[in-house]
C-alpha cells in the first residue's frame, strides 16, 4: 500500500492499495466507478487511435519503471499527471491496461482493486490534464512549462493519495490512522514526481512539443 | 530479458482453458474479499495454497510475491491498532482490543488468500492468451486490442529504456540523489515516451500498409475439453463450500 | 510491352522543412522487373519505398500506380491492398500478438472469407518453412523469424508488387539463403533495397542508384 511499498523488494508500486484491505463496498463502488471512466475513455479513443495510445501505455509503463533515487531509497515514478496531459480522458484505458500488466508482473495482487486503483490513478490523471494543459501550450516560457508539467505530476500524485487515504478511511475507525499514514508517507513522492515530470515536460516541450499537448480535435487520418 | 513472465506452471492448471482460470480466479478473488468470517477466509486462504501447490507453481517467484503482499499488510498492522484519542488535546494510544484483533487477522488472511487464488489461477496465464480470454468474456474490443498492442511493445520499449541506460552508463553515469540525476532521468523518460510516440506512427504506418481501416480481428485460440468442465466444477464448489463456512 | 505497374515521375519531397531528401526522381517499374536499389545511408531509399504506398505524399512530381494517378490518401488504399511493403525494422511491421493473427490481418483487410483467410495463413506459413508458427507469440521471435514472418504478412495478401526495405539486415546465411529462395520464386514485381551487392547481384536484373534526390542507373 501506498509509500510503504518502500518496504517491499523490487518493483512494489506506488499510489496502489493491496489486496485484503478495502471493504466490499468501497471495492465494488470503485470498480463500478472505474468502468464508467473506462468507458467514456474508450468511447473518445478512435480505432486507428490505438495503436498510439497503447504504444504510449507501453511506454509510460516503461518509464515508470525507472528508479529514481531520493537521498532515503529510491522511488518510482508513477507518471499519471503526465499521462492525462498526452492522453485525456484515455488515459482511463490506458492506467486500466498498465495496472493489469502490473498485477501480472509484480504480483502484488490488484485484482479485486483494480477499480479503486484505476479511480486513484486516472481521476487526478483527467483533472489535472484538464488544468494544467493551458500552460503548456507552444508558445509558454521553458520556465512555465517546466512548472506546469511540475504542477501535474506533483498535484496527480497528492489528489491519488487523497483518494487512496479516502477510501482506506472508509473501511472504518479502526483505518484512520493508517489513511493518515499514507498521506504522510506519499509527500517525498510527490516532490521527486514533481521535479523529474517538471524535467521530462521542460525536455519535450523542447525537442516535441506536440506530444506534450496533443492537438485536442481529432486530427483526420492522413 | 522479457518484462513479461507467467508464472509457469507444468501443471494441470497450464492445461485448463485460460478462459476458465481467468473467471474462477476473478470470481474466487471476488468471493474472498467479500468474505468476512475468519474461518472461511482462512479456509479459503488454505485451499488456494493447496491449489498453488497442488498445480506445482514455482516456489521462489510465489514466494517473492507473498513476502511482498504480507510486508505490505504487515506493515498497515500498527496503525491499525493506534487508537485516536478519545478526548481532544489527547495523543493516540496503541490498543489491542478484540475487535482490532479480529480486523487484523481478516485483512492478513484476505489478503494472503486472494493473492494465493490470483497467483494459481490468473498469474499462470500467458499475457496474450489472457488478452484473448479477456475478449470472450465480452471485455469491450477496444480495450481487448489495446491490451494486446501495450503487451506487444512493452517489451520492444523497455530494451530501447535498457540501450538508453547503458548509454548513460557507457560514459559514466551514476545516479544519485541530485537534481542533475533527476534531470537526467526525466529526459530519458522523455525520450522513452516520444520513442513510444514514433514508434506508434510507424506500426500504424505498417498495418496501413496491409490495408487498415479502423478494423481489427481475433483468431480463435480456445477449445474447452472436459477436463475444463470439471475444473470449472471443482472451483465452484470450493466457492460454494467457503460460502457455507462463511454463513451468518 | 505491358502496362507499368509504378511510374514516378521527376518527384520531390522533404521532410517538414528539412533538407530536400528526394528532388526530380523518376522511376519506372514494370511488370516482371526485379530491381535493386542503392544508394548511401540517409539517401531517400526507405523514404522512396514509403512514398510510393502513400505514407508519404509528394510535393512536387506526378505518381502513377496500377494505371491511375495517385494523390490523396484515399487513392492510395487500392495501392497498400496490392503491394508489399517489407519495412527496415520488423517490430513496425509485427503488431499482433501472434503470428497466425498478423499473417491473417492483410488478407481480412482485403476483404476476404474466413476460410480463404486460413487458407492463405496456412499456405504462406508452409512455403516460408514457418509451419505451426501460428500460435507463437511475435513478441518472443528472434530477429531472424520477425523477419520472415514479416515477409509473411506481405505474401499472404498476394502482392503484385513487393517493395523490400533491406530484407537481408540482421540475418544469418541460413535464413538469408531460405529469403533469397522464396523471392527468386515469387511471381511479383519487386524493388529490393539494399547494401548487399552481391545479393541485389543474384536476385535483382536491374540496378538503380539513388543520390542527391535522383535516381540514376547504374
Ligand atoms: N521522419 C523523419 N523526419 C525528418 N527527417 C527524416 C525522417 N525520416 C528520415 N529523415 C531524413 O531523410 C533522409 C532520408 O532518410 P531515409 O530513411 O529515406 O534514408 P535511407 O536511404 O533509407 O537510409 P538508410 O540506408 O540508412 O536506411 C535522412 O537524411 C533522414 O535523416
Ligand atoms: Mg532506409
Amino acid at each position: 500500500m501506498g509509500a510503504l511499498a518502500s518496504l517491499a523488494p523490487e518493483g512494489f508500486r506506488l499510489m496502489h492499495i493491496a489486496e485484503g484491505i478495502l471493504s466490499p463496498p468501497v471495492l465494488a463502488g470503485g470498480a463500478l466507478a472505474a468502468t464508467v471512466g473506462v468507458g467514456i475513455g474508450l468511447r473518445r479513443l478512435r480505432d486507428e487511435d490505438i495503436p498510439r495510445a497503447a504504444v504510449l501505455t507501453a511506454g509510460f509503463f516503461v518509464a515508470s519503471l525507472i528508479h529514481i533515487p531520493t537521498g532515503a531509497g529510491s522511488v518510482h515514478l508513477v507518471l499519471n499527471g503526465l499521462m492525462g496531459l498526452m492522453l485525456g480522458w484515455a488515459a482511463f484505458p490506458a492506467i486500466v491496461v498498465a495496472l493489469t500488466l502490473q498485477a501480472l508482473i509484480f504480483q502484488v495482487g490488484g485484482l479485486t482493486v483494480l477499480g479503486i486503483n484505476t479511480l486513484i490513478m486516472a481521476v487526478p490523471a483527467v483533472l489535472v490534464g484538464r488544468t494544467v494543459r493551458p500552460l503548456l501550450a507552444s508558445g509558454r516560457s521553458a520556465r512555465t512549462v517546466l512548472a506546469g508539467s511540475a504542477m501535474a505530476g506533483g498535484g496527480a500524485v497528492a489528489l491519488g493519495a487523497i483518494l487512496g487515504a479516502a477510501a482506506v478511511a472508509l473501511g472504518g475507525r479502526e483505518f484512520h490512522a493508517a489513511a493518515g499514514a499514507l498521506l504522510l508517507l506519499h509527500v517525498p513522492v510527490m516532490l521527486t514526481e514533481a521535479m523529474v515530470t517538471g524535467c521530462i515536460g521542460a525536455f519535450l516541450h523542447r525537442v516535441r512539443p506536440e506530444l506534450l499537448v496533443p492537438p485536442q480535435a481529432a486530427e483526420p487520418v492522413p | 530479458m522479457t518484462l513479461l513472465r507467467p508464472l509457469v506452471s507444468r501443471s494441470f492448471l497450464a492445461r485448463t482453458d485460460p478462459r476458465v482460470r481467468l473467471t474462477s480466479g476473478l470470481a474466487l478473488a471476488i468471493l474472498l474479499a467479500c468474505l468476512h468470517d475468519p474461518r472461511a477466509l482462512s479456509a479459503g486462504a488454505a485451499a488456494m495454497a493447496l491449489l498453488c501447490v497442488a498445480g506445482r507453481i514455482p516456489l521462489a517467484p510465489l514466494g517473492r510475491r507473498i513476502l511482498r503482499v504480507n510486508l505490505v499488510l504487515l506493515a498497515l498492522v500498527p496503525f491499525l491498532l493506534l487508537n485516536p484519542a478519545d478526548g481532544p488535546g489527547l495523543l493516540p494510544r496503541w490498543t489491542l482490543s478484540a475487535g482490532q484483533a479480529g480486523i487484523v487477522a481478516r485483512v492478513l488472511l484476505k489478503g494472503n488468500a486472494i493473492v494465493l487464488a490470483i497467483s494459481a489461477l490468473i498469474s499462470t496465464i500467458e499475457a496474450t492468451a489472457l488478452g484473448h480470454a479477456l475478449s470472450h468474456l465480452r471485455v469491450p474490443t477496444k480495450l481487448v486490442h489495446l491490451f494486446l498492442f501495450t503487451v506487444r511493445y512493452v517489451d520492444v520499449l523497455h530494451l530501447e529504456h535498457e540501450r538508453l541506460r547503458r548509454a548513460l552508463r557507457a560514459r559514466g553515469f551514476r545516479p544519485r540523489p541530485s537534481p542533475r540525476t533527476w534531470r537526467i532521468l526525466g529526459q530519458t523518460a522523455a525520450l522513452v515516451l516520444a520513442r513510444s510516440v514514433d514508434r506508434a506512427d510507424r506500426v500504424l504506418a505498417a498495418m496501413r500498409c496491409r490495408g487498415f481501416q479502423g478494423r481489427f480481428f481475433l483468431l480463435d485460440h480456445f477449445q474447452a475439453r472436459r477436463s475444463d468442465a470439471v475444473f470449472a466444477l471443482a472451483m465452484a464448489s470450493v466457492a460454494a463450500l467457503l460460502i457455507w463456512i462463511g454463513r451468518p | 510491352m505491358s502496362a507499368p505497374l509504378f511510374v514516378l515521375n521527376d518527384i520531390g519531397f522533404a521532410y517538414g522543412s528539412g533538407r530536400r531528401v528526394l528532388d526530380g526522381a523518376s522511376l519506372t517499374l514494370g511488370p516482371g522487373d526485379r530491381v535493386g536499389l542503392t544508394g548511401g545511408n540517409g539517401a531517400g531509399k526507405t523514404t522512396l519505398l514509403h512514398l510510393m504506398v502513400g505514407l508519404h505524399k509528394p510535393d512536387r512530381g506526378r505518381l502513377r500506380a496500377f494505371g491511375q494517378d495517385r494523390v490523396r490518401e484515399p487513392d492510395f488504399h487500392a495501392v497498400r491492398l496490392r503491394t508489399g511493403l517489407l519495412f527496415q525494422d520488423p517490430d513496425d511491421q509485427l503488431f499482433s500478438a501472434t503470428v497466425g493473427e498478423d499473417v491473417a490481418f492483410g488478407p481480412f483487410n482485403r476483404g476476404w472469407s474466413r476460410d480463404r483467410v486460413a487458407a492463405a495463413v496456412r499456405d504462406t506459413l508452409d512455403r516460408l518453412g514457418l509451419s505451426g508458427y501460428e500460435g507463437r507469440v511475435t513478441h518472443h521471435l528472434s530477429h531472424g523469424e520477425k523477419r520472415l514472418v514479416c515477409l509473411a504478412t506481405i505474401l499472404a495478401m498476394a502482392p503484385e508488387v513487393l517493395l523490400l526495405d533491406e530484407p537481408t539486415d540482421g540475418l544469418d546465411a541460413d535464413h538469408a539463403a531460405r529469403l533469397e529462395m522464396i523471392l527468386a520464386d515469387h511471381p511479383a514485381a519487386r524493388i529490393i533495397v539494399s547494401h548487399d551487392a552481391d545479393f541485389l547481384a543474384r536476385s535483382t536484373t536491374r540496378r538503380l542508384r539513388l543520390a542527391h534526390g535522383r535516381v540514376r542507373e547504374g
